[in-house]
């Protein structure tokens, strides 16, 4: 019953996701998705956060016309970052966490810039000052929501917790 | 501590890559290929309305917010668009002036007489029995010049002053002078030398219309017949309009009627002065 109403609960949640996706798309060309995947990859399990991103990934590929598996490349090369990056500090918490976020997005956007063109003609996509600058505040704003959702995670936590009766 | 366990920890991680490289790579593979062509069918049948919804919402919300970013260019290019719609306003008059003044020279050329000496004035004013032209003492306009447009009678100058006349029309009260009239000899407008007079009479101003009386009873003057100016006053034959209305009643000793004139005084804009007086 619960992986039926999970089931459920991706398929509504696909549809909005890609709906508020293409709005932001649209307007900013600033990808909500990569906010989402560095918000959640450490705090869900494997088991529902790789089929969810595989399709997730999947059906952004098809709508924005990319080659499939063009958005999974581009949230695979972030990762190999931060896992990288977690040999040498502690990348969950802090100031750390931030910088490494702001990092794994301008990755993000760089690839997202060279890599679907590429995939598609054999060409690399063109990116200049100007392109490199709107990248960088993109991440910018990526690391703004990354902060702003473990301030709202933090607070469901901690507002969960107020309700429980604590034995000692 | 059950939360902490569910979250990645570096094996999930090294689980995640061996998952996902050889599904990217195979998808990536298979797509480019084409062998993955019902999937794409199908997840676009599902998702590309949303998608479509989406980035038109998108894009409705940006293209307002850039036209009300950008609207002190719009404000500028308004204001611009304004100054050049004035500019040509300005233009196109000056060239309809040009042209109403050079389309008036043509017919004083074709129609006047060649060897008066006539003075260009413009129309700077209209009353209902007189019009002020912008020629003066300065231009060698004196109290009695006839002024005309063609062969056309407009008026007689009534008042000079320095830079501007004033005209009285054929309309005006003060305005009356003699006239013949005439069913033929007229051709286009210009007075030939084989005019045939029918009959003498006086053309008098009533203010909103113009009166001819003194028509001879014995005439064969009708309606529709032109009369023509034949006074010393004026010193040319010129056209003041034709016969309307006229009396037919065999008792009266003459015959009156009233004169419609070919030209609508209101719509002039050049006319001429004719400036050295010749004999009829």
């Amino acid at each position: 019953m619960i992986l039926v109403l999970q089931i459920i609960g991706i398929f509504l949640g696909s549809f909005i996701l890609i709906f508020f996706e293409n709005i932001l798309l649209s307007l900013f060309n600033f990808n909500f998705f990569i906010v989402l995947f560095l918000l959640f990859s450490k705090r869900t399990s494997i088991k529902l956060f790789l089929p969810v991103t595989i399709l997730i990934s999947v059906i952004l590929d098809v709508v924005l016309h990319n080659r499939l598996g063009t958005t999974l490349l581009l949230l695979l090369l972030p990762s190999i970052l931060l896992y990288i990056l977690s040999f040498f500090s502690q990348i969950e918490e802090g100031l750390s966490l931030y910088i490494t976020s702001f990092l794994a997005a301008l990755l993000f956007y760089i690839s997202k810039c060279l890599l679907p063109p590429f995939l598609l003609t054999n060409t690399w996509g063109y990116c200049d000052g100007k392109i490199f600058v709107s990248i960088v505040f993109k991440a910018l704003i990526t690391t703004a929501f990354i902060w702003l959702g473990e301030l709202l995670i933090a607070k469901f936590r901690d507002g969960g917790n107020s309700n429980q009766i604590r034995l000692k | 501590m059950k939360k902490y366990k569910k979250s990645f920890t570096i094996s999930d991680k090294q689980s995640f890559f061996i998952i996902l490289i050889p599904i990217i790579i195979l998808l990536i593979l298979l797509d480019s290929r084409n062998l993955l062509y019902f999937f794409r069918n199908g997840l676009s049948f599902i998702y590309e309305p949303v998608a479509v919804s989406g980035s038109q919402i998108g894009k409705g919300i940006k293209d307002y917010f850039l036209t009300f970013s950008q609207i002190s260019d719009f404000r500028d290019e308004y204001n611009q668009m304004k100054i050049d719609i004035f500019e040509k306003d300005i233009n196109n008059a000056y060239y309809q002036t040009i042209l109403e003044e050079k389309q008036a020279l043509e017919k004083q050329l074709n129609m006047a007489n060649k060897e008066a000496h006539y003075l260009k004035a413009k129309v700077v004013g209209y009353d209902s029995d007189s019009i002020r032209i912008n020629v003066g003492s300065e231009d060698g306009v004196v109290v009695g010049d006839t002024v005309l447009f063609g062969n056309m009678f407009v008026g007689i100058v009534h008042e000079v002053d320095l830079n501007g006349s004033l005209v009285i029309l054929p309309y005006s009260k003060n305005s009356s002078f003699e006239v013949f009239i005439s069913p033929s000899g007229i051709e286009n407008g210009v007075v030939t030398e084989k005019t045939e007079v029918f009959s003498k009479a006086v053309v008098k101003g009533v203010g909103d219309h113009i009166d001819i009386e003194n028509i001879s009873s014995e005439s064969l003057a009708r309606d529709g017949d032109i009369v023509v100016s034949n006074d010393k006053k004026i010193n040319q034959y010129l056209i003041i309009g034709r016969i309307a209305n006229i009396s037919s009643n065999p008792a009266e000793t003459s015959r009156s009627g009233n004169v419609i004139p070919l030209i609508d005084y209101s719509d002039l804009m050049t006319v001429f002065v004719d400036i050295r007086k010749e004999g009829i």
